[in-house]
């Protein structure tokens, strides 16, 4: 209920007409509970639309405008405001300054009033300067704000449908960087590279939390309302310099040298399983674990055409599948054509979800691909993706250990959205400066 | 602003001015549809996105409320032009209604 209410008033709806129907979850009612749930509620529901609603005009509070003082305290009582506020992730974060935030909006041209985006369901503005502000709560450095900025603009697109982010399911955004801007910020892209502690990867990580908080007003229990939600994932940056392919943004069709930040849902990260053996042996792992990773939850199928699940190569990893011959195309070919379960076993899952329904029911509906049903047999294999395309392939991590991961991605529910990252014209003096580059 | 203020030689804690972290609200006031007078006649919306039993609540309000007023008409809609299971109800689910021409709209939300 506290959800529903507070997305209607961040729509500019007060005391919109609301009747919560009778827990536990409608989801797990019988058909005679829902019912008798129903008889109980419905006079409520004809008092509700057939009453004035008195207030549904009332002008919205205002608000402080950007650089307006809204606390003056100790590093303490400045974490104390913002928490008790609902203003952080619930660790401590950098106090944001204006002399702080006016650090970050150095490194952009871009006007501190310019709109990136408008994030729902809070639908606020998420502007130069409220990245800024995010970003030194954040931790970040203000040379960070480049790859801040990009990141706002790929929630902010509609493909990504930032809207989503606190649905059941509790996913949560990871960030894949590639291009110089790796080299130049001091990104982590190998041994331990998923792992808090460096600086870049962790606070640029940390920083999407703050903005799905501030910007998005994704609040724990109240408008996010995953059943119990993945923390946020530190930057994945990739490997480019222990890849034998070119740079994932090259395949998905960025120019060579140009700095990207391509955001992604998680819904899960497999163990990392090792491969060993001939490229061809290595693969064919890969394929098993896929399509274990894949088959945890097939009503994702039926989500719609495109889903970006991710799977992460060490160097060595890679180099043995180049080796034997594979491109990036080949493996997602590959996995295309080989990641599968026997339908029974699909069927079993999706009725989870829908009772009555197959992947034949749903080929015959048009809501999965005709070679989700090639027959009736149900020891016949189902394929787990609807293209080659679905798996987005990372190299990354310790170049010498034979691992990998798998991250199954939440279909249209924050699909992979890639934005190049703008950086200042004196972007390289600038970091001279800092860094002492020659 | 970071200061560091010194009393009687004491050093206390900086203190810090800060501003807010929040983007700037883009609602605008929205005023609610006026009520019906009655349901007598009306066409009657019903949105639901495709959670287990949303159909089932949907069958069952119309009963209760044909029971009760005489030429009802109930129309289901998605919640959206391409609404899915689980979907955040879209955009053009303005449209939807609109196009359904209801008197009234019943929104499940959640499940």
């Amino acid at each position: 209920m506290e959800s529903a209410r507070n997305s209607a008033e961040a729509a500019g709806q007060r005391n919109a007409r609301l009747v919560e129907f009778p827990g536990p979850n409608i989801g797990v009612q019988s058909e005679a509970d829902v019912r008798a749930n129903a008889e109980v509620l419905i006079d409520r529901v004809i008092k509700s639309l057939t009453e004035e609603v008195v207030s549904g005009d009332t002008q919205l509070a205002a608000e402080p405008g950007p650089g307006d003082i809204v606390f003056r305290g100790t590093f303490s009582a400045v974490n104390d405001y913002l928490y008790k506020n609902s203003l952080t992730d619930g660790l401590p974060v950098v106090p944001p300054t204006p002399e702080k935030v006016q650090e970050f909006l150095k490194y952009t041209e871009r006007s501190p009033d310019e709109i990136l985006g408008i994030l729902p369901p809070g639908r606020r503005e998420a502007t130069t300067w409220t990245v800024a502000v995010n970003g030194v709560m954040a931790g970040c450095r203000p040379e960070y704000m480049p790859v801040l900025m990009a990141i706002t603009e790929a929630v902010a697109d509609p493909r990504y449908s930032i809207g989503q982010s606190g649905s059941t399911s509790g996913w949560a955004p990871m960030i894949i960087v590639n291009g110089p801007i790796i080299h130049q910020l001091k990104f982590q892209s190998e041994g331990a590279v998923t792992r808090p502690g460096r600086r870049a990867n962790t606070t640029i990580g940390r920083f999407l939390r703050l903005l799905m908080v501030n910007g998005a007003r994704f609040l724990p229990g109240i408008t996010d309302k995953a059943t119990f939600g993945l923390n946020f994932f530190v930057v994945l940056a990739e490997a480019e310099h222990r890849s034998p392919w070119e740079p994932l943004s090259v395949s998905l069709g960025f120019k060579q040298g140009t700095s990207t930040v391509t955001v992604n849902s998680v819904l899960c990260v497999s163990y990392n399983f090792m491969t060993i053996g001939s490229a061809e042996n290595q693969i064919g792992i890969i394929a098993e674990e896929a399509s274990r990773a894949l088959s945890q939850d097939p009503v994702l199928q039926a989500f719609g055409p495109e889903r970006r699940h991710m799977l992460v190569l060490s160097p060595l990893v890679a180099s043995i599948l180049s080796g034997g011959g594979y491109s990036r195309r080949d493996i997602q070919q590959y996995l295309f054509e080989n990641v599968g379960i026997p339908a029974r076993q699909f069927d079993s899952l999706l009725q989870r979800f829908w009772p009555k329904e197959t992947a034949c029911r749903l080929a015959e509906q048009g809501k999965l691909p005709r070679s989700f049903c090639v027959s009736e047999d149900p020891d016949r294999i189902v394929p787990l993706m609807w293209s080659p395309d679905e798996f987005l392939i990372i190299v990354a991590g310790d170049p010498s250990r034979n691992r990998c991961f798998i991250a199954t991605q939440c279909a249209d529910q924050g699909l992979a959205t890639t934005k190049p990252i703008d950086v200042p014209s004196k972007w390289e003096k600038m970091l001279a400066d800092l860094y002492n580059y020659t | 602003m970071e200061r560091v203020l010194k009393m009687a030689g004491e050093v206390v804690e900086p203190l810090y001015e800060i501003v807010s972290p929040l983007g700037r609200c883009t609602a605008k006031p929205i005023r609610s549809a006026s009520p019906l007078t009655s349901f007598k006649g009306k066409t009657i919306g019903f949105v639901w996105t495709i959670f287990t039993n949303g159909d089932v609540l949907a069958d069952i309000f119309a009963d209760l409320l044909r029971e009760r007023f005489d030429g009802i008409k109930w129309v289901k809609l998605p919640s959206g032009k391409t609404g899915k299971w689980g979907d955040y109800p879209h955009p053009d689910l303005a449209d939807v209604i609109k196009d359904a021409e209801v008197d009234a709209v019943i929104t499940l939300v959640g499940g």
